[in-house]
């Protein structure tokens, strides 16, 4: 059996390195073409000091509105869909909307802090609800007999939501702290690291100044990483036998939180009432559904086979998994530059780019279904049929409805992502969503108001897909 | 439909089209056309060479916008090995010798007829002057009046207390006229007093902030968010903005040129629309679309017959090239974030 396993564990490896490899050279490359310079001056310092300040003030917010939201999302079944809209939307959609709602505040560096807030705040609010869920049925009676004093309660549910609270608060802080479209739609007068690093590269041509950004960001971005394999993740709503009881107060606050994200959903799509620069949508459109669907599906054969080397007894993936989620997107757009250059602007090589970023996503979504297949079944599956025949005849049959969610998710991803599209296509081949942040940022009136309507096209085409995702039923595995 | 044939169409729609994505970069990376690229302030002018260029030469030019002219000569160098372009038009005096000291350009050593020789202005031979035009203030004469305020005159004027909130000028990290605007306050204060003028005039700017580039401010100033601008005379003679005046005590006087990429796939023909674009044919195309003034004596000028002359004419000093970044860095630090 162990000689068997290892005749299986290298072919099977050669997916997940193949991926590491094009993952990381980019950095490499980046590295190598900027050279190693490390002359940290003092706006340098104060870029770093606001992007560390803005995203522990985003996760905190965002934890705090996740509270706001968590009675609405307990008690009301329809809420959570209200409140997901704008974080669902991509980044450049929800801060437009945001920008158009709340007026000239936004570009304060306060509107740095409140985008990522909105933005986050249901997803916070989704890990405490599955937290909250998985309280056990007699702790809550127990509560409910005894605790009398609200505080008493309060420490009590706090205790138990302490998993979710850690888990969101770290991750909003890494989002944030990566942040790049919502600064730079902001104005770019408070960047944050990520997009220090892509206004040095393309508006100044001193390769130092980019050289001694990319190794602060490349550093920092890696010890981001390290907490991830630390800390756990929030239960699972599915134990759940019954939510925990809400009162009508904390009701109607949390209602209040939700009316105003309506407010913002309406005006995420206000500008469709308002169709400008149609002739000139075609191009990007084509361009973003083609490069949408070859890379989810690319990224979704690229999952797959790493649930092959992982049933092989391969553990790697989840480690570039994580690494993948906390590294820095625009240093990768910026080393990709370099490594597609023969083919710079087009589409193909942007779909490329796509695929090696969408994989973890896919990855993360396909991973948890194999998971919940029974053990045994799964080794007596690999054990007959070996890994490949395994996972691609029967597992892939199994979990084929969560299949099919992925691939839908990764196109919506694809959709919305805007980071690579900026870097990769100016000039050439240009995606929807990069056409939209530089009509947004152009800050001309005429252009802006086009660059409006593209940013709510182009939610509602992302929403439409994630919606259809949600409209395939998963089934429970069992053999 | 199972699961598995689903996933199959889904496989071989993925394959159809990566093999038209690999046909379209191959298409694009080995097609014989011209691509001119250019700021998207130059735009129509861009757009016009081009559809001569195509019909006299039976070839396929185009044009492609690229932010303001400063993104565009980054963008320049940052593509410098395998840009998609072949030509640049709208490249300015002072930000180019980054392009020559990058290898970026190719130095073809023409010899132009019927252009003046003191138009040229760069000695390396790799950029050719296009056109010209002055920078200076200009203003809303009607809405200046309307609210009882006396036009500017000098960069000083601008910072008293009634134009709070009524000025700008473009973001010079952006945009050629932006930084020429910086390259005017620098040539005339000096560099101490220029950064602490920049930073009493950053009081002053309007709820727009710094446009990125000549459309974004052009629009302002048609839509009356700005009243006062550092920006082209051009403004007080274009019919978009009727109501704009210039104030001739003094200007800067702002020059662009034309260059061929050194990587570019088609050399030999962005050569040849370099001789095009400084032909009179070219020239003549430049006062209709881009609102400046031809280098060609020769050549046609109707819209800028009544453009304002100023008194007094700040030239571009080569020596302050090399600062054109550390400037633009310490704008960006001082001005911009505040």
């Amino acid at each position: 059996m162990a000689e068997r396993n290892r005749h299986w564990v290298r072919p099977y490896l050669l997916p997940p390195l193949f991926f590491l490899i094009a993952y990381t050279t980019p950095y490499a490359l980046l590295l190598a073409n900027y050279g190693v310079a490390l002359a940290v001056d003092s706006y340098t310092l104060w870029v770093f000091g606001f992007t560390v300040a803005q995203a522990l003030l985003s996760a905190a917010l965002s934890l705090a509105g996740g509270f706001a939201l968590l009675p609405a999302y307990l008690r009301l079944p329809w809420a959570r869909a209200v409140a997901l809209v704008p974080f669902f939307a991509p980044a450049l959609s929800t801060v437009d909307a945001l920008i158009r709602l709340h007026g000239d505040v936004m570009y304060s560096p306060w509107g740095v802090v409140l985008a990522h807030g909105v933005y986050y705040a249901p997803y916070a609010a989704l890990l405490l609800e599955a937290n909250a869920r998985s309280i056990p049925a007699d702790l809550l009676d127990a509560v409910d007999l005894y605790a009398r004093r609200a505080a008493a309660r309060l420490r009590i549910f706090m205790y138990e939501l302490r998993p979710a609270v850690l888990y969101s608060f770290y991750t909003v802080f890494v989002f944030s702290f990566l942040s790049f479209t919502t600064p730079l739609l902001l104005g770019g007068r408070y960047p944050t690291l990520e997009l220090l690093v892509y206004i040095y590269a393309t508006s100044f041509a001193s390769s130092n100044l980019v050289s001694t950004t990319v190794l602060l960001t490349l550093a920092v971005s890696l010890a981001l990483a390290i907490p991830f394999f630390k800390l756990p993740a929030p239960p699972s709503a599915e134990q759940a036998p019954r939510p925990p009881r809400v009162g009508a107060v904390a009701l109607a606050a949390s209602a209040a939180v939700l009316a105003y994200y309506v407010i913002l959903s309406f005006y995420l799509f206000q500008p469709l009432a308002q169709p400008r620069g149609l002739g000139e949508l075609v191009q990007p459109l084509t361009t973003s559904v083609l490069v949408a669907v070859l890379s989810a599906t690319a990224s979704l054969m690229a999952a797959i086979s790493f649930l092959v080397a992982e049933s092989a007894g391969e553990r790697h993936p989840v480690a570039i998994y994580i690494v993948a989620i906390s590294l820095s997107k625009s240093l990768f757009a910026l080393g990709f530059f370099h490594l597609a250059q023969p083919l710079y602007g087009t589409a193909l090589i942007l779909a490329a780019a796509h695929t090696l970023v969408i994989t973890p996503l896919a990855y993360s979504l396909i991973k948890p279904a194999w998971e919940k297949i029974r053990q045994d079944v799964r080794e007596a599956c690999v054990l007959y049929l070996g890994p490949f025949k395994c996972v691609s005849r029967i597992a892939t049959e199994m979990l084929g409805p969560t299949v099919l969610q992925t691939w839908l998710m990764s196109l919506a991803s694809s959709l919305s992502e805007t980071t690579l599209a900026l870097i990769l296509t100016t000039g050439g081949s240009e995606t929807l969503s990069a056409v939209a942040v530089r009509l947004l940022t152009s800050r001309a009136p005429d252009l802006i108001e086009t660059g409006h309507f593209y940013s709510a096209l182009l939610a509602t085409m992302v929403l439409a897909t994630l919606a259809a995702s949600r409209l395939v039923k998963t089934r429970p595995f069992t053999i | 439909m199972s699961i598995r044939t689903i996933l199959a169409v889904l496989a071989v729609v993925a394959a159809v089209v990566a093999v038209y994505l690999a046909f379209t970069a191959f298409q694009q990376t080995t097609a014989k056309k011209l691509v001119i690229v250019g700021p998207a302030g130059i735009r129509d002018l861009g757009v016009a060479l081009a559809k001569k260029f195509s019909e006299k030469y039976g070839v396929n030019a185009t044009f492609v916008p690229l932010g303001g002219a400063v993104e565009m000569v980054n963008e320049l160098v940052r593509n410098r090995d395998n840009p998609p372009w072949d030509v640049a038009i709208g490249v300015p005096e002072f930000y180019y010798t980054v392009l020559v000291d990058k290898g970026v350009l190719y130095c073809p050593d023409l010899k132009v007829e019927g252009v003046p020789r003191e138009e040229f202005w760069d000695p390396h031979h790799c950029v050719y002057p296009l056109d010209k035009s002055y920078i200076g203030i200009v203003y809303n004469a009607t809405a200046l009046e309307r609210l009882g305020i006396k036009p500017p005159e000098t960069l000083d004027d601008l910072l008293k207390p009634e134009y709070r909130g009524l000025v700008t000028y473009p973001n010079p990290v952006q945009s050629g006229t932006g930084l020429a605007v910086l390259s005017w306050v620098m040539s005339v204060k000096g560099e101490d007093e220029g950064w602490a003028y920049l930073k009493k005039l950053a009081g002053q700017i309007s709820k727009v902030g710094y446009p990125s580039g000549f459309t974004p401010l052009r629009n302002a100033l048609k839509r009356g968010e700005v009243l006062v601008a550092l920006s082209w005379f051009s403004h007080a003679i274009d019919p978009g903005t009727p109501h704009m005046k210039a104030s001739t005590y003094s200007a800067f006087l702002y020059r662009e040129g034309v260059a061929v990429l050194k990587n570019a796939r088609n050399r030999e023909l962005a050569v040849e629309f370099v001789k095009f674009a400084l032909s009179k044919e070219g020239q003549d195309l430049v006062d209709p679309y881009n609102y400046m003034l031809p280098v060609r004596p020769d050549a046609v000028v109707k819209n800028n017959i009544g453009l304002p002359q100023p008194k007094s004419v700040v030239v571009y000093n080569p020596a302050l090239g090399s600062k054109a970044d550390e400037w633009r860095l310490r704008w960006q630090r001082e001005i911009a974030t505040g």
